[in-house]
Protein backbone atom coordinates (compact mmCIF):
# COMPACT_ATOMS: atom_id res chain seq x y z
CA UNK A 1 0.00 0.00 0.00
CA UNK A 2 2.82 2.25 0.73
CA UNK A 3 4.00 1.44 -2.30
CA UNK A 4 0.97 2.54 -4.37
CA UNK A 5 1.04 5.64 -2.21
CA UNK A 6 4.65 6.93 -3.35
CA UNK A 7 4.03 5.90 -6.74
CA UNK A 8 1.23 8.19 -6.82
CA UNK A 9 3.24 10.96 -5.55
CA UNK A 10 5.60 10.07 -8.16
CA UNK A 11 3.32 11.41 -10.79
CA UNK A 12 2.00 14.60 -8.52
CA UNK A 13 5.84 15.44 -8.24
CA UNK A 14 6.39 15.74 -11.59
CA UNK A 15 3.52 18.47 -12.12
CA UNK A 16 5.03 20.19 -9.31
CA UNK A 17 8.34 20.16 -11.16
CA UNK A 18 6.58 21.42 -14.72
CA UNK A 19 4.61 24.06 -12.44
CA UNK A 20 7.23 25.46 -10.88
CA UNK A 21 9.55 26.33 -13.96
CA UNK A 22 6.32 27.80 -15.65
CA UNK A 23 4.63 29.90 -12.67
CA UNK A 24 1.87 32.20 -12.56
CA UNK A 25 -1.48 32.58 -11.14
CA UNK A 26 -3.16 29.57 -13.55
CA UNK A 27 -0.47 27.79 -12.19
CA UNK A 28 -1.05 28.56 -8.89
CA UNK A 29 -4.57 27.40 -9.44
CA UNK A 30 -3.52 24.11 -10.98
CA UNK A 31 -0.94 23.46 -7.89
CA UNK A 32 -4.08 23.29 -5.60
CA UNK A 33 -6.43 21.90 -8.11
CA UNK A 34 -3.36 18.66 -8.34
CA UNK A 35 -3.49 18.82 -4.39
CA UNK A 36 -7.20 18.45 -4.06
CA UNK A 37 -6.89 15.57 -6.09
CA UNK A 38 -4.25 13.92 -4.43
CA UNK A 39 -6.30 14.49 -1.44
CA UNK A 40 -9.69 13.12 -2.66
CA UNK A 41 -7.59 9.63 -4.57
CA UNK A 42 -5.67 9.07 -0.90
CA UNK A 43 -8.74 9.55 0.97
CA UNK A 44 -10.82 7.92 -1.04
CA UNK A 45 -8.30 4.96 -0.68
CA UNK A 46 -8.16 5.28 3.10
CA UNK A 47 -11.52 4.92 3.23
CA UNK A 48 -12.29 2.71 1.50
CA UNK A 49 -9.46 0.41 3.20
CA UNK A 50 -11.38 1.30 6.59
CA UNK A 51 -14.81 0.30 5.50
CA UNK A 52 -13.36 -3.21 4.15
CA UNK A 53 -11.55 -4.20 7.61
CA UNK A 54 -15.18 -3.07 9.20
CA UNK A 55 -17.78 -5.40 6.70
CA UNK A 56 -15.30 -8.05 7.40
CA UNK A 57 -15.57 -7.58 11.28
CA UNK A 58 -18.93 -9.49 10.79
CA UNK A 59 -18.75 -11.74 7.65
CA UNK A 60 -18.87 -15.20 7.87
CA UNK A 61 -16.70 -17.71 5.20
CA UNK A 62 -17.97 -18.39 2.08
CA UNK A 63 -19.84 -22.21 1.71
CA UNK A 64 -17.35 -24.99 0.17
CA UNK A 65 -19.32 -27.23 -2.28
CA UNK A 66 -18.26 -30.07 0.45
CA UNK A 67 -19.99 -28.24 3.23
CA UNK A 68 -22.97 -27.54 1.10
CA UNK A 69 -23.05 -31.17 0.32
CA UNK A 70 -23.07 -32.10 3.98
CA UNK A 71 -25.57 -29.64 4.93
CA UNK A 72 -27.62 -31.58 1.90
CA UNK A 73 -27.10 -34.84 4.05
CA UNK A 74 -28.80 -33.02 7.34
CA UNK A 75 -32.25 -33.04 4.99
CA UNK A 76 -35.10 -35.01 5.95
CA UNK A 77 -37.33 -34.04 3.00
CA UNK A 78 -37.34 -33.18 -0.31
CA UNK A 79 -35.41 -29.92 -1.62
CA UNK A 80 -38.01 -27.19 -1.92
CA UNK A 81 -37.87 -23.72 -3.30
CA UNK A 82 -37.59 -21.67 -0.06
CA UNK A 83 -34.64 -23.91 0.38
CA UNK A 84 -32.85 -23.91 -3.01
CA UNK A 85 -33.33 -19.78 -2.47
CA UNK A 86 -31.66 -19.97 1.03
CA UNK A 87 -28.93 -21.61 -0.55
CA UNK A 88 -28.41 -19.22 -3.45
CA UNK A 89 -29.08 -15.71 -1.61
CA UNK A 90 -28.95 -16.73 1.90
CA UNK A 91 -25.29 -16.03 2.63
CA UNK A 92 -24.66 -12.91 0.52
CA UNK A 93 -27.50 -11.25 2.20
CA UNK A 94 -26.35 -11.76 5.59
CA UNK A 95 -23.21 -10.58 4.57
CA UNK A 96 -24.89 -7.44 3.03
CA UNK A 97 -27.10 -7.28 6.63
CA UNK A 98 -23.72 -5.54 8.06
CA UNK A 99 -22.92 -2.88 5.46
CA UNK A 100 -24.91 0.02 7.46
CA UNK A 101 -21.67 0.52 9.69
CA UNK A 102 -19.75 1.77 6.84
CA UNK A 103 -23.11 4.02 5.94
CA UNK A 104 -20.60 7.07 7.83
CA UNK A 105 -17.15 5.79 5.73
CA UNK A 106 -19.52 5.92 2.55
CA UNK A 107 -21.04 9.50 3.38
CA UNK A 108 -17.42 10.64 4.08
CA UNK A 109 -15.83 9.47 1.04
CA UNK A 110 -18.52 11.50 -1.25
CA UNK A 111 -18.33 14.78 0.47
CA UNK A 112 -14.64 14.43 -0.21
CA UNK A 113 -15.22 13.43 -3.90
CA UNK A 114 -17.59 16.57 -3.67
CA UNK A 115 -14.63 18.62 -2.16
CA UNK A 116 -12.84 18.37 -5.01
CA UNK A 117 -14.80 18.84 -7.53
CA UNK A 118 -14.75 22.63 -5.89
CA UNK A 119 -11.59 22.96 -7.74
CA UNK A 120 -12.11 21.25 -11.16
CA UNK A 121 -12.42 24.34 -12.93
CA UNK A 122 -10.33 26.77 -11.03
CA UNK A 123 -7.34 27.11 -12.96
CA UNK A 124 -9.97 28.96 -15.57
CA UNK A 125 -11.26 31.10 -13.24
CA UNK A 126 -7.62 31.53 -11.51
CA UNK A 127 -7.21 35.08 -9.22
CA UNK A 128 -11.13 35.64 -9.34
CA UNK A 129 -11.95 32.30 -8.00
CA UNK A 130 -10.06 33.58 -4.61
CA UNK A 131 -13.12 33.61 -2.48
CA UNK A 132 -14.52 30.85 -3.29
CA UNK A 133 -11.36 28.66 -2.52
CA UNK A 134 -11.44 30.60 0.89
CA UNK A 135 -14.97 29.14 1.52
CA UNK A 136 -13.79 25.72 0.65
CA UNK A 137 -11.84 26.06 4.19
CA UNK A 138 -14.25 25.16 6.55
CA UNK A 139 -15.09 22.23 4.56
CA UNK A 140 -11.77 21.01 4.39
CA UNK A 141 -11.21 21.33 7.81
CA UNK A 142 -13.89 19.88 8.97
CA UNK A 143 -13.85 16.87 6.38
CA UNK A 144 -9.77 16.37 8.15
CA UNK A 145 -11.18 16.45 11.15
CA UNK A 146 -13.65 13.64 10.52
CA UNK A 147 -10.55 11.71 8.83
CA UNK A 148 -8.73 12.14 11.94
CA UNK A 149 -11.49 10.94 13.91
CA UNK A 150 -11.76 7.89 11.82
CA UNK A 151 -8.35 7.10 12.42
CA UNK A 152 -8.61 8.03 16.36
CA UNK A 153 -11.14 5.45 16.64
CA UNK A 154 -8.93 2.75 15.04
CA UNK A 155 -6.57 3.51 17.33
CA UNK A 156 -8.58 3.20 20.19
CA UNK A 157 -10.83 0.43 19.26
CA UNK A 158 -14.23 2.09 18.60
CA UNK A 159 -14.32 1.20 15.36
CA UNK A 160 -13.51 -2.79 14.87
CA UNK A 161 -11.69 -4.00 12.11
CA UNK A 162 -11.20 -7.45 12.08
CA UNK A 163 -10.87 -10.64 10.12
CA UNK A 164 -14.10 -12.65 11.06
CA UNK A 165 -14.10 -15.13 8.60
CA UNK A 166 -10.52 -16.15 9.27
CA UNK A 167 -11.65 -16.34 13.07
CA UNK A 168 -14.47 -18.75 12.64
CA UNK A 169 -12.22 -21.15 10.73
CA UNK A 170 -9.91 -21.14 13.32
CA UNK A 171 -12.45 -21.74 16.00
CA UNK A 172 -13.87 -24.47 13.82
CA UNK A 173 -10.66 -25.95 13.01
CA UNK A 174 -9.10 -25.82 16.54
CA UNK A 175 -12.49 -27.46 17.83
CA UNK A 176 -12.46 -30.14 15.46
CA UNK A 177 -8.73 -30.84 16.06
CA UNK A 178 -9.38 -31.02 20.01
CA UNK A 179 -12.02 -33.20 19.43
CA UNK A 180 -9.47 -35.60 18.05
CA UNK A 181 -8.16 -38.58 19.74
CA UNK A 182 -4.88 -37.86 21.80
CA UNK A 183 -1.34 -38.48 19.11
CA UNK A 184 0.50 -37.33 16.44
CA UNK A 185 -2.14 -36.13 14.26
CA UNK A 186 -3.97 -34.40 17.14
CA UNK A 187 -0.71 -32.58 17.71
CA UNK A 188 -0.29 -31.56 14.69
CA UNK A 189 -3.64 -30.05 13.88
CA UNK A 190 -3.30 -27.99 17.61
CA UNK A 191 0.23 -27.23 16.31
CA UNK A 192 -1.48 -25.92 12.90
CA UNK A 193 -4.47 -23.81 14.73
CA UNK A 194 -1.39 -22.20 16.95
CA UNK A 195 0.05 -20.92 13.61
CA UNK A 196 -3.03 -19.94 12.22
CA UNK A 197 -4.07 -18.24 15.20
CA UNK A 198 -0.71 -15.89 15.25
CA UNK A 199 -0.92 -15.19 11.27
CA UNK A 200 -4.31 -14.08 12.20
CA UNK A 201 -3.23 -11.46 14.95
CA UNK A 202 -0.68 -10.10 12.37
CA UNK A 203 -3.05 -10.15 9.72
CA UNK A 204 -5.61 -8.18 11.81
CA UNK A 205 -2.93 -5.54 13.10
CA UNK A 206 -1.95 -5.26 9.72
CA UNK A 207 -5.41 -4.12 8.38
CA UNK A 208 -5.84 -1.47 11.55
CA UNK A 209 -2.51 -0.29 10.46
CA UNK A 210 -2.96 0.44 7.28
CA UNK A 211 -6.11 1.75 7.04
CA UNK A 212 -4.88 3.97 10.20
CA UNK A 213 -1.68 5.13 8.28
CA UNK A 214 -3.57 5.59 4.86
CA UNK A 215 -6.41 7.35 6.97
CA UNK A 216 -3.27 9.81 8.18
CA UNK A 217 -1.79 10.34 4.89
CA UNK A 218 -4.54 11.95 3.73
CA UNK A 219 -4.87 14.03 6.65
CA UNK A 220 -1.21 14.99 6.06
CA UNK A 221 -2.43 16.60 2.44
CA UNK A 222 -5.50 17.06 3.71
CA UNK A 223 -3.83 19.69 6.30
CA UNK A 224 -1.51 21.05 3.08
CA UNK A 225 -4.75 21.57 1.12
CA UNK A 226 -5.89 23.80 3.93
CA UNK A 227 -3.54 26.13 4.48
CA UNK A 228 -2.86 26.83 0.82
CA UNK A 229 -6.42 27.73 0.78
CA UNK A 230 -6.12 29.84 3.52
CA UNK A 231 -3.07 31.90 2.17
CA UNK A 232 -4.45 31.47 -1.24
CA UNK A 233 -4.74 34.97 -2.60
CA UNK A 234 -1.35 35.97 -0.48
CA UNK A 235 1.33 33.21 -1.57
CA UNK A 236 3.71 33.05 -4.81
CA UNK A 237 3.43 29.38 -6.70
CA UNK A 238 6.89 28.94 -4.97
CA UNK A 239 5.44 28.59 -1.76
CA UNK A 240 2.65 26.79 -2.70
CA UNK A 241 4.88 24.18 -4.22
CA UNK A 242 7.32 24.33 -1.29
CA UNK A 243 4.19 23.86 0.98
CA UNK A 244 2.87 20.61 -1.15
CA UNK A 245 6.42 18.92 -1.31
CA UNK A 246 6.50 19.64 2.49
CA UNK A 247 2.98 17.71 3.22
CA UNK A 248 4.49 14.66 0.80
CA UNK A 249 7.36 14.32 2.40
CA UNK A 250 5.60 14.68 5.97
CA UNK A 251 2.88 11.99 4.24
CA UNK A 252 5.96 9.52 2.99
CA UNK A 253 7.04 9.22 6.47
CA UNK A 254 3.82 8.05 8.09
CA UNK A 255 4.25 4.23 8.16
CA UNK A 256 1.95 1.46 9.32
CA UNK A 257 3.40 1.16 12.97
CA UNK A 258 1.90 1.98 16.20
CA UNK A 259 4.57 4.37 17.37
CA UNK A 260 4.85 6.29 13.97
CA UNK A 261 0.80 6.37 14.28
CA UNK A 262 0.21 7.81 17.26
CA UNK A 263 3.27 10.73 16.96
CA UNK A 264 1.48 11.23 13.18
CA UNK A 265 -2.36 11.45 14.81
CA UNK A 266 -0.73 13.98 17.47
CA UNK A 267 0.77 15.96 15.46
CA UNK A 268 -2.21 15.76 13.27
CA UNK A 269 -4.71 16.96 16.17
CA UNK A 270 -2.66 19.67 17.12
CA UNK A 271 -2.54 21.24 13.68
CA UNK A 272 -6.34 21.02 13.15
CA UNK A 273 -6.78 22.49 16.56
CA UNK A 274 -4.54 25.69 15.36
CA UNK A 275 -6.56 26.18 12.42
CA UNK A 276 -9.57 26.21 14.69
CA UNK A 277 -8.28 28.74 16.84
CA UNK A 278 -6.60 30.79 13.46
CA UNK A 279 -7.63 34.45 13.80
CA UNK A 280 -8.37 34.51 9.62
CA UNK A 281 -10.38 31.13 9.72
CA UNK A 282 -12.38 31.93 12.76
CA UNK A 283 -15.12 33.76 10.98
CA UNK A 284 -15.04 31.25 8.49
CA UNK A 285 -15.76 28.32 10.66
CA UNK A 286 -19.43 29.36 11.50
CA UNK A 287 -20.69 25.89 11.92
CA UNK A 288 -19.13 23.98 14.94
CA UNK A 289 -16.84 21.14 14.18
CA UNK A 290 -18.12 18.05 14.71
CA UNK A 291 -16.28 15.37 16.89
CA UNK A 292 -17.12 12.23 14.20
CA UNK A 293 -18.08 12.25 10.53
CA UNK B 1 -9.20 0.73 26.27
CA UNK B 2 -12.59 2.30 26.98
CA UNK B 3 -16.09 1.63 27.58
CA UNK B 4 -17.40 1.69 23.79
CA UNK B 5 -14.38 -0.71 22.95
CA UNK B 6 -14.50 -2.80 25.54
CA UNK B 7 -18.11 -3.11 24.25
CA UNK B 8 -17.43 -3.28 20.87
CA UNK B 9 -14.97 -6.28 20.61
CA UNK B 10 -17.43 -8.12 23.70
CA UNK B 11 -20.43 -7.78 21.13
CA UNK B 12 -18.34 -8.58 18.03
CA UNK B 13 -16.85 -12.22 19.57
CA UNK B 14 -20.53 -13.12 20.52
CA UNK B 15 -21.32 -12.82 17.43
CA UNK B 16 -18.67 -14.75 16.08
CA UNK B 17 -19.49 -17.51 18.86
CA UNK B 18 -23.62 -17.13 17.60
CA UNK B 19 -21.96 -17.80 13.95
CA UNK B 20 -19.70 -20.91 14.57
CA UNK B 21 -22.80 -22.25 16.38
CA UNK B 22 -25.05 -21.51 13.57
CA UNK B 23 -23.04 -22.86 10.62
CA UNK B 24 -22.73 -26.17 12.49
CA UNK B 25 -26.85 -26.43 12.37
CA UNK B 26 -28.56 -29.21 9.93
CA UNK B 27 -29.60 -27.08 6.88
CA UNK B 28 -33.55 -27.10 8.00
CA UNK B 29 -32.56 -25.47 11.43
CA UNK B 30 -30.23 -23.23 9.87
CA UNK B 31 -32.88 -21.58 8.30
CA UNK B 32 -35.07 -21.20 10.90
CA UNK B 33 -32.37 -19.20 12.84
CA UNK B 34 -31.48 -16.90 9.59
CA UNK B 35 -33.68 -14.67 9.94
CA UNK B 36 -32.87 -13.92 13.64
CA UNK B 37 -29.03 -13.96 12.76
CA UNK B 38 -29.37 -11.13 9.79
CA UNK B 39 -31.38 -9.45 12.26
CA UNK B 40 -28.34 -9.66 14.68
CA UNK B 41 -25.46 -8.72 12.14
CA UNK B 42 -27.67 -5.16 11.08
CA UNK B 43 -28.58 -4.20 14.82
CA UNK B 44 -24.68 -4.57 15.43
CA UNK B 45 -23.77 -2.72 12.54
CA UNK B 46 -26.02 -0.10 13.47
CA UNK B 47 -24.42 0.27 16.61
CA UNK B 48 -21.06 0.46 15.18
CA UNK B 49 -22.23 2.93 12.66
CA UNK B 50 -23.83 5.05 16.15
CA UNK B 51 -20.40 4.84 17.69
CA UNK B 52 -18.78 6.16 14.71
CA UNK B 53 -21.37 9.46 14.36
CA UNK B 54 -21.63 10.25 17.81
CA UNK B 55 -18.76 9.08 20.24
CA UNK B 56 -18.63 7.51 23.63
CA UNK B 57 -22.70 6.24 24.05
CA UNK B 58 -21.96 3.42 26.59
CA UNK B 59 -21.60 3.25 30.66
CA UNK B 60 -20.45 0.69 32.84
CA UNK B 61 -23.79 -0.76 33.54
CA UNK B 62 -23.84 -1.45 29.58
CA UNK B 63 -20.93 -3.61 30.38
CA UNK B 64 -21.78 -5.66 32.92
CA UNK B 65 -24.77 -6.63 30.95
CA UNK B 66 -22.84 -7.56 28.25
CA UNK B 67 -20.84 -9.93 29.85
CA UNK B 68 -24.01 -11.67 31.18
CA UNK B 69 -25.50 -11.71 27.92
CA UNK B 70 -21.77 -13.69 27.08
CA UNK B 71 -22.33 -16.32 29.45
CA UNK B 72 -25.97 -17.20 27.90
CA UNK B 73 -24.30 -17.03 24.44
CA UNK B 74 -21.96 -19.17 25.57
CA UNK B 75 -24.66 -21.60 26.56
CA UNK B 76 -26.55 -21.88 23.88
CA UNK B 77 -26.04 -25.60 23.01
CA UNK B 78 -29.45 -26.37 20.57
CA UNK B 79 -31.40 -24.42 18.09
CA UNK B 80 -34.02 -23.33 20.62
CA UNK B 81 -31.24 -22.18 22.75
CA UNK B 82 -29.35 -20.19 19.92
CA UNK B 83 -32.54 -18.41 19.34
CA UNK B 84 -33.10 -17.16 22.47
CA UNK B 85 -29.53 -16.47 22.70
CA UNK B 86 -29.98 -14.07 19.61
CA UNK B 87 -33.20 -12.89 20.95
CA UNK B 88 -31.53 -11.46 23.84
CA UNK B 89 -28.34 -10.23 22.34
CA UNK B 90 -30.76 -8.26 19.92
CA UNK B 91 -32.54 -6.53 22.45
CA UNK B 92 -29.65 -5.35 24.32
CA UNK B 93 -28.77 -3.66 20.83
CA UNK B 94 -31.95 -2.01 19.74
CA UNK B 95 -32.46 -0.25 22.58
CA UNK B 96 -28.96 1.38 21.94
CA UNK B 97 -29.34 2.38 18.01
Amino acid sequence: MTHRVHGSWLGLSWVLLVLAVSGCTEEKALALQSAAMQYRDQAVRALALTAYGVRASTAMPARTPDQLADKLKTLDRPIDASTLEFLLTGEAELARAGDVATQPLDALRERVIAFSAIFDNLPRGSYLAKDEVKRAVPIALRMNQSLLNVAAQIDAGTLRIADNPRRIEIIEDTNAAISMPPGEKRDKALQRAALDMVDLSARERQMQMEANANLLQAAEIGNAVIGLARNYDQVALKDVLNALNDALALAGRISPESQSIKRSLARLQGATKAWEEDPVLKPLLAQPIPLNP
Amino acid sequence: MDNDAEMLKRMGTQITDLQVKYRALPLKEQMAVYPALKQLVEDYARYQAKLLMIGVITTEEDLKEVKLLKKAVDSAANQMDLLAAIGKVISFIVVRV
